[in-house]
């Protein structure tokens, strides 16, 4: 990523660097098309998708909403510090 | 509406194709090769931003807070989980929460950590619901991002993002939230990230 923030300075100037955006957004949704073959791929892990699913599901909902119930606990603490 | 059918429209035609084929076809090698290349595009976006110096110049050592607040407030909930999910311990939950939608490298740790001491089985089990817990942790998040970003704050966004914040879910930072979230995403993903190794191996021992 370095790297990258050192190419993009260099070519900063450059009309053509803005594609980046665009090609981002497709290496995203390679990415998820790969971890869906990886999912897939797996026998076990797909005959009790639907029992670990749900466990897993409860899990991430709880999770996503911690983190979210700390970050409006920490602007009611800190002002602004929650929001922008 | 039309991100969010691209982003579940890919990881179903994925699961089809894994399924059908019954291999991964070398997926995990690719996926860390396409990992490198987004990290490699980020940091092209970060560096041919032309307020970049503001946005260094912008970070705030109260601006840290906030990892601990995703620390802390996940943790938090997902011991709750334990009261519902009654095959798992309190610990059990706390190792898979404290992915922070890591979810390669946290379910690859509780897999090899909680083998010696539960067998295969469990800790297969409870990998795989590491695994997709945190994968869908990941996909709410970008899924929700507007919503959250608009309703909730951009750092709401960034604290649900977890460690993503700094790679997969930064693109959807920036562009819910702005540019000048970036450092902020950063930091908050470096220091979510160094953290995944140390409580998954923790709550996994106890």
């Amino acid at each position: 990523m370095f790297l990258g923030v050192g190419i993009g300075y260099a070519l900063r100037k450059v009309r053509g660097v803005k594609v980046v955006g665009t090609t981002i957004q497709l290496t995203i949704y390679a990415l998820l098309c790969l971890l869906g073959v990886t999912v897939g791929a797996n026998s076990y892990l797909v005959s009790h998708l639907g029992d670990f699913g749900g466990q897993a599901l409860l899990l991430a909902v709880l999770g996503l909403g911690g983190s979210l119930a700390a970050t409006l606990a920490l602007s009611k603490c800190f002002g602004k510090g929650g929001r922008k | 509406m039309k991100g969010t059918l691209c982003v579940i429209g890919s990881f179903a035609i994925g699961c089809l194709a894994g399924h059908l084929c019954g291999t991964d076809m070398g997926a995990q090698d690719i996926s860390l090769i396409a990992l490198y290349a987004l990290m490699l595009q980020v940091g092209i976006s970060i560096g041919s931003n032309k307020g970049l110096k503001d946005i260094v110049a912008s970070i705030r050592p109260q601006n840290l807070i906030l990892p601990v607040g995703t620390i802390v407030g996940t943790l938090v909930f997902s011991a709750a989980a334990s009261l519902v999910l009654s095959r798992w311990s309190v610990f059990d939950c706390l190792a898979v929460g404290s992915g922070f939608a890591y979810y390669s490298l946290s379910s690859i740790l509780i897999a090899q950590v909680k083998e010696p001491t539960v067998g295969v089985q469990v800790a297969t089990e409870l990998a795989t619901i590491a695994l997709l817990a945190n994968i869908f942790r990941e996909m709410m998040t970008l899924i929700f991002a507007p919503a959250i970003s608009k309703h909730l704050g951009s750092k709401a966004l960034i604290s649900a993002a977890g460690v993503t914040s700094m790679d997969v879910l930064l693109p959807s930072i920036v562009r819910c939230s702005g540019k000048e979230m970036i450092p902020l995403a950063i930091v908050h993903g470096i220091i979510i990230d160094l953290s995944v190794p140390f409580f998954v191996s923790l709550f996994c021992s106890l």
